[in-house]
């Protein structure tokens, strides 16, 4: 149209032109425009980020108006970096920006809700006069009432129910369980607390109020790395991302950083810019191999292999050729590696090498009479003599001043100078043996070591190497001794640890190697070490990742990058830096309460628990080197983890076949009331054996976890390697196990029992703002609020800011946040409590806790009380028995009350302690006191999200400067060192919640972690360590390249040797007809996934949409080729320990051999029916099952003591091995059917009882 | 001025697609009362007295359980409609919701409780309060989200299909007729 007649011929309107014509002024009516503006109008605007697993703590901006969230957008206003170093921002990723739609999502869990068939039975026994107690002991004592909601877990009828009403059930249900059988078998599991630390804290702080037991976490993923413990006593402390951008040579190995740390990949990518060359190791080609300059794709699992012959290009060119100076020095001072070993004669003239020399080994003790036989001896060059050094770990308790790392004979505090090799001035060639792995070559391999002859104090005269001649050995490099097993030339491929021989096992050619080995070390070596190795799940996921991890951290120790700007060691999967951990931990485990808490080890508990012991296919006698001492030869997996509890190294849940609280009476019975006396009488019991420890027999019903809390995370439908046997055993439900668990017969701790348990659990709780699949089993579940509707605190290690969530918009339906979700359930517990518990005392087993003089155990050898080679001593040969007086109807006041403990004992954290009675009473103050009369009048609230904040923020050297500077002073005391510099300029910072609202803060350095936060540099772990001469929390104070516990020596890892992806026997057993048909046999793989954080997001169609909607595996397309596979078609991968389906992604990214099924895709979303089980297809961790590694359950030896998430087995999945078969269209059934009772009746697959 | 239910029958439906918890099916004689003096199609009478029965029928805890597995656990039976309008993940949805309650807000109508503006039992009962055409032209705006619910009750079998399939029936009505005005 022309619009003829709308014009106007005869006027114009003014139009004023600017900006040389380009601009120009008019009149027109611009109302349109307010519909843009509204657009962007709201009420307010809240800063927030995402809780729970994501490691990105991204500030975000929630739009809200109405009351109702519109949508978010990232925040821009983190506090500056230095001109030299790239910002922050923007962070956020795909994922969180989607985050709102949660809110309003229809998986969005809206009121409490229980399982019918429960709370149908509940109010009968209500009806019938029962008191809430009453009723759910008569359900627990009726075999058939229990079954009846126990065996449909997993099968839907939830109904909602009331607040009031789901609370009373939940807190009569752990009122019987601490009456009937005890509050140590009921427990809690929920991640990673760093995010979201408030909600963690929650449910934690309720079980241990009531005596129940937090779960750990972060060694049950297997994203714990043990090697970090082993190595360095520290759980797990890496660079910020940030400090990638300062290195100069980055290896990226099995962690992809664009997809899993989006929100920091960008320093990855920017470090380029700067001409920094970056290598990735990955078996297939990830995202993160496409931003590097040489890509090695190492076969899965083969890592190890990989590095140790870097290890040995390095040794060879950097140490025995030509020293380099820089990483002599360092290797002097901060590592193990002059540190003098024993050797143990094995045969006529052969040795192995045994534990440390230590003080007590010399007459005279080297002047030490302060824990001797916890204290290493170098050769000092200038003296000419053995001495013994500052900062090893004997001198870290019982005495003051000489825990440090200057370079000291602590007997004359005269300077010394470690000697790294006595070749030369050796006193003779000794043949060590060393263990060996690689398959198809000998278990033992015999090398030349040069020795120093000394006299021990008992008369014996013993052979010593020092740490590096013994380490030159094992890499298999000639230093011109001759012998066998070196190597001349890196072309010899007979020789292990050479780069020939490692292209046989990695695939990887010998020049990239030899290439990148010496680019990586001269590097370091002119930048003082600027190089920096990249890990994660992919090269830790493994039954022998500490030997992966070992073999990485040997090289960046080897290069002096460790406690280096922009160098060492940087491990991202799982990782946490919960940075205010100070003021979080005696709040989250009501310490401020009660000393001290119950923890259990999550991949013993699961593992014992779900009877996945029972399965055991791994024989612990195959992996025993041939020269052990072995002790415990033909022990299966399980009996070690036993005999680790007994002996105090790990930690146990349920303690003892007795309730804890009855057998604190039976002690009070015979006249026992102290402490020391309980644990005496306690000591004769268990070594007459008329009491046990629970683990000895877990199938007997007395000695069955009961409760289970599931907060903030998703255990069954992601967490549960293994998830089959959980269903089978723990909840009793539908399951796709197919094996018969006669394997466990084997064990020689554990009681056999031929009926295994099914259906462990009374009640599952499960909370949570969205229903997955551990709702779906559970028999609760309750709503929770999200992260745009609760006060709470993150942080992450990929950042040093600490960040709130805010409450943007009130919780959602009937939600509350977890802190006052738990309240609640503590009010209802209280109430409940005084009729039927009052007070009684509860008797704790507890482990030898790292960082407490009870990591000084056993030195030398180890004496197990059982088998009468050493009495039960609580503390020192078995757990320490401790007691607790608990008043259990006040219960809700002390969990809503800064309790008084933190007055009288003050608070600390890692061993250092101080007084904390300022921050407690200004917290009076900011929290304002408990008003309502009872045992907590006047004392700081916590009934508030936000009052716990500012308690944690008070109370943590993170984030009160004035706190750092006592915790500094602490360490300066114990070390004898000046350190309050570290933070004195920040000595008056306080943080509140509000001024983290305001702006993400930059937190305080403190002696939690070991890098600093500082101006200069960015964030880098061990700085400390390095640069202020404070020892590693380890046997020797230094880094280790040496482990020489008994039993590491015994499984053959005194030193890093490659170990081969362990046979897990799965696919052995699968049904002949099934391996009749054409079928593939493959490596399953997990890693973490782009459209998700594990299965968060992953409900979201859009997120869903973005690939194939559904459950894929990614496999190779010539191995599909080789079975008629076709893109999208229907697979179902099936061994013995269940079956899962999805459709078939070919792709040539993925290398052969290999099936990729990317963490995590539940079964609640498009899974069809396993034609093999008959149940619904499963999800990634159907075909898995965890072994446990006894090298892990040591305690009770400096770095190797129990910490929770710090040390312990952990629960490693991908050496697994699946069977892959086509399914065609035609067969696959979506099981949408109604419950029939022969449906209910099948618990098993077909043919499987 | 406060607003009145002038239009029963929504008032009915909205009352039935609520959670059948004790105080509804208490309620249920009341509705059925209530329900033979609202002027409405004898067809949608009955049909919403089966519904009535077929509660009455049921053992309360199997209707609440069929109520979560139907409208809680399944997010094809959503009844926040704009959940069918919009793909998951749109950033579009959350500001639909919020010009939603702003429009109640201008009718002078504040929510309280804890639901969403687009929860269809509360949309029912806004349409109460109107008068017959502006009920169906306001539910006419949502008809493809309601038609999407229906549709997917219907395949399920679900005793609400019905209800569900006369909302969208009525704002239906509208839309035609307010074609057929605009047709030249």
């Amino acid at each position: 149209m022309s619009h003829f007649m709308d014009r106007l011929k005869f006027f114009t309107t003014k139009r004023e032109p600017f900006s040389g014509g380009h601009g120009v002024l008019i009149e027109d009516d611009r109302k349109w425009e307010d519909g843009y503006r509204n657009r962007w109008r709201f009420d307010k605007i809240v800063r927030s980020t995402h809780g729970v697993n994501c490691t990105g703590s991204c500030s975000w901006k929630i739009y809200v108006k109405n009351g109702l969230v519109a949508f978010e957008t990232q925040q821009t206003d983190y506090p500056r970096t230095r001109p030299d170093l790239p910002n922050h921002e923007p962070r956020g990723c795909q994922r969180g920006a989607s985050y709102s739609w949660y809110l309003y999502s229809p998986h969005r869990i809206k009121y409490p809700m229980i399982r019918s068939r429960l709370l149908e039975i509940y109010r009968t026994e209500r009806a019938s006069g029962k008191d809430p107690v009453e009723a759910w002991a008569a359900i627990q004592q009726d075999a058939e009432k229990r079954r009846r909601y126990t065996a449909v877990r997993g099968l839907g009828g939830f109904v909602r129910t009331e607040w009031e009403e789901v609370t009373e059930i939940i807190a009569a249900a752990n009122i019987h369980t601490i009456k009937a059988h005890g509050p140590d078998r009921i427990a809690g599991f929920s991640p990673i607390p760093a995010m979201s630390m408030i909600s963690y804290a929650a449910g934690a702080r309720y079980l241990d109020l009531i005596g129940g037991v937090p779960l750990s976490f972060y060694d049950w993923y297997c994203d714990l790395p043990p090697s970090s413990p082993q190595v360095w006593g520290e759980q797990t402390d890496v660079p910020e991302s940030a400090d990638w951008y300062n290195s100069t040579y980055i290896i990226v190995a099995g962690t992809n950083l664009p997809m899993t740390r989006t929100p920091d990949a960008h320093f990855y990518s920017e470090v380029r810019y700067k001409g920094t060359k970056v290598v990735a190791v990955a078996p297939d080609y990830a995202e993160y191999v496409k931003f590097a300059d040489l890509w090695m794709p190492a076969r899965a699992g083969t890592d190890a292999a990989l590095f140790m012959a870097m290890g040995h290009v390095v040794l060879k060119e950097f140490y025995v050729d030509r020293p380099e100076p820089y990483f002599l020095d360092y290797a002097r001072r901060f590592t193990d590696l002059p540190m003098q070993v024993l050797l143990r004669k094995v045969g006529k003239q052969t040795y192995v090498s045994d534990r440390f020399l230590r003080a007590s080994d010399f007459a005279g003790e080297l002047g030490q009479e302060n824990n001797p036989e916890w204290k290493t001896v170098v050769y000092d060059s200038r003296s000419g003599g053995f001495v013994c050094p500052n900062g090893s770990i004997g001198f870290r308790w019982g005495e003051h001043g000489k825990w440090n790392l200057l370079p000291r004979d602590a007997a004359s505090a005269q300077e010394i100078e470690a000697e790294l090799s006595c070749a030369g001035h050796h006193d003779a060639t000794a043949e060590v043996l060393f263990p060996h792995f690689a398959t198809g070559e000998k278990d033992m391999l015999s090398r030349l070591v040069p020795v120093r002859k000394l006299k021990l104090a008992n008369g014996e005269e013993a052979l010593v190497a020092s740490t590096l001649d013994l380490l030159i050995a094992q890499y298999g490099v000639d230093r011109g001794l001759g012998g066998d097993n070196v190597a001349s030339s890196y072309e010899d491929a007979e020789v292990p640890y050479t780069p020939a021989w490692q292209e046989g096992i990695t695939g990887v050619p010998r020049a990239d190697v030899l290439r990148t080995a010496r680019e990586f070390a001269d590097n370091a070596a002119k930048t003082h070490g600027k190089s920096m190795v990249i890990v994660g799940a992919g090269t830790n996921h493994w039954y022998h990742n500490d030997m992966n991890y070992r073999s990485i951290i040997n090289l960046v120790h080897l290069c002096g990058c460790v406690g280096q700007s922009g160098g060492g060691w940087a491990h991202y999967v799982g990782q946490e830096a919960l940075r205010p951990q100070a003021g979080w931990v005696p709040i989250t485990f009501a310490l401020d309460w009660y000393r001290p808490a119950r923890q259990m080890a999550g991949t013993s508990f699961f593992y014992l628990h779900t009877d996945q012991w029972r399965y055991e296919r791994v024989d612990a006698d195959d992996l025993l080197t041939s020269t052990a001492k072995g002790k415990y030869r033909g022990h299966s997996l399980v009996d070690y983890n036993v005999v680790a509890e007994r002996m105090g190294w790990l930690p146990s849940a349920p303690h003892f076949n007795r309730n804890p609280l009855d057998l604190y009476e039976e002690a009070a019975k015979a006249g026992k009331r102290s402490e020391g006396e309980v644990g005496a009488y306690v000591a004769e019991q268990l070594k007459s054996g008329a009491l046990q420890f629970a683990s000895e027999d877990p199938d007997n019903p007395v000695n069955w976890p009961r409760n289970l809390f599931v907060w903030r995370g998703n255990l069954i439908g992601t967490s549960a390697k293994g998830h089959e046997y959980f269903l089978k055993h723990l909840l009793g439900a539908q399951n796709g196990v197919f094996g018969d668990g006669q394997e466990g017969r084997a064990s020689r701790e554990i009681k056999w029992r031929d009926k295994a348990p099914i259906g462990k659990l009374d009640l599952m709780v499960d909370i949570n703002f969205r229903l997955n699949s551990t709702g779906a089993y559970s028999d609760i579940i309750l709503p929770t609020a999200t992260w745009y509707e609760k006060n709470d605190l993150n942080t992450t290690d990929m950042h040093p800011f600490i960040h709130p969530l805010g409450e943007a918009v009130n919780p959602g339906w009937e939600s509350r946040s977890d802190w006052q979700i738990f309240k609640t359930i503590a009010q209802a517990f209280s109430v409940l409590a005084e009729k039927h518990l009052g007070t009684r005392t509860d008797l704790l087993a507890t482990p030898l806790m790292h960082d407490t003089p009870a990591e000084l155990g056993q030195a030398t050898e180890i004496r197990d009380w059982k088998r009468g080679e050493c009495e039960p001593i609580p503390g020192k040969t078995m757990p320490h028995i401790k007691l607790v007086v608990r008043d259990y109807d006040n219960t809700y006041r002390k969990f809503t009350a800064l309790g008084p403990k933190l007055l009288e004992l003050g608070n600390g954290i890692k061993g250092d302690q101080w007084d904390t009675r300022a921050e407690y009473e200004s917290l009076v103050e900011l929290n304002g006191p408990v008003k309502e009369e009872g045992i907590s009048k006047g004392m700081p609230s916590l009934g508030e999200d936000i009052a716990v904040c500012n308690a944690i923020l008070a109370l943590s050297p993170e984030t009160n400067g004035e706190v750092a500077h006592k915790a500094w002073k602490s360490v300066e005391h114990e070390s004898g060192l000046s350190l309050t510099h570290l933070c004195d300029d920040r000595r008056g910072d306080k943080f509140t919640f509000a001024d983290l609202q305001v702006q993400p803060r930059k937190v305080i350095t403190s002696p939690t972690w070991s890098g600093i936060m500082s101006e200069e540099v960015s964030y880098n772990a061990a700085y400390v360590n390095i640069h202020e001469a404070i020892p590693h929390r380890t046997l020797t104070g230094r880094g280790h390249f040496y482990v020489d516990h008994e039993w590491m020596l015994d499984f053959g890892e005194g030193f890093c040797a490659y170990r081969p992806p362990l046979d897990m026997k799965a696919t052995k057993g699968v049904s002949p007809a099934i391996l009749k048909e054409p079928h593939l046999v493959l490596n399953w793989l997990t890693p973490h996934s782009k459209w998700g954080i594990h299965s968060t997001y992953n409900d979201n169609l859009r997120m869903l949409n973005l690939f194939r909607g559904g459950p894929v595996v990614w496999i190779a397309e010539e191995d599909a080729r080789t079975i008629g596979l076709h893109d999208n078609d229907w697979v179902e991968a099936i061994n013995v320990n269940g079956a899962t389906m999805a459709r078939a992604v070919l792709s040539q990214r993925v290398p052969r051999g290999v099936a990729i099924m990317y963490h995590a895709q539940e079964k609640t979303i498009n899974v069809p029916g396993s034609p093999t089980t008959g149940k619904r297809g499963g999800i990634l961790n159907s075909v898995t099952k965890v072994v446990v590694k006894p090298t892990h359950m040591i305690g009770g030896y400096a770095q190797l003591s129990y910490g929770m998430n710090y040390y312990g087995p952990v629960g490693s999945q991908r050496d697994e091995h699946v069977i892959i078969r086509r399914i065609p269209d035609q067969q696959i059934d979506w099981l949408e059917r109604p419950l029939t009772p022969e449906r209910e009746a099948a618990l098993n697959p077909p043919g499987v009882y | 001025m406060d607003a009145e239910v002038t239009n029963r029958v929504y008032q009915v439906i909205s009352a039935l697609l609520g959670y059948p918890d004790a105080e509804l099916r208490a309620a249920l004689p009341e509705i059925r009362d209530y329900l033979a003096t609202t002027p409405c199609p004898e067809e949608e009478r009955a049909a919403l007295l089966d519904v009535v029965q077929w509660m009455e029928g049921q053992a309360p805890l199997d209707l609440e359980s069929a109520y979560v597995q139907t409208f809680d656990l399944n997010p094809d039976h959503d009844l926040h409609l704009t959940y069918h309008l919009f793909e998951e993940g749109d950033r579009e949805r959350g500001p639909a919701m919020i010009r939603l309650a702003e429009h109640y807000e201008s009718y002078g109508l504040t929510i309280v409780g804890n639901e969403l503006p687009d929860y269809l039992p509360l949309i029912l009962e806004y349409a109460s309060t109107l008068d017959d055409d502006e009920a169906r032209i306001f539910l006419g705006d949502a008809v493809r989200a309601i038609e999407t619910l229906a549709d997917h009750l219907e395949k399920a079998a679900s005793p609400y299909a019905n209800l569900v399939r006369f909302v969208e029936r009525r704002g239906r009505l509208a839309e035609l007729s307010t074609m057929k005005e605009c047709m030249p």
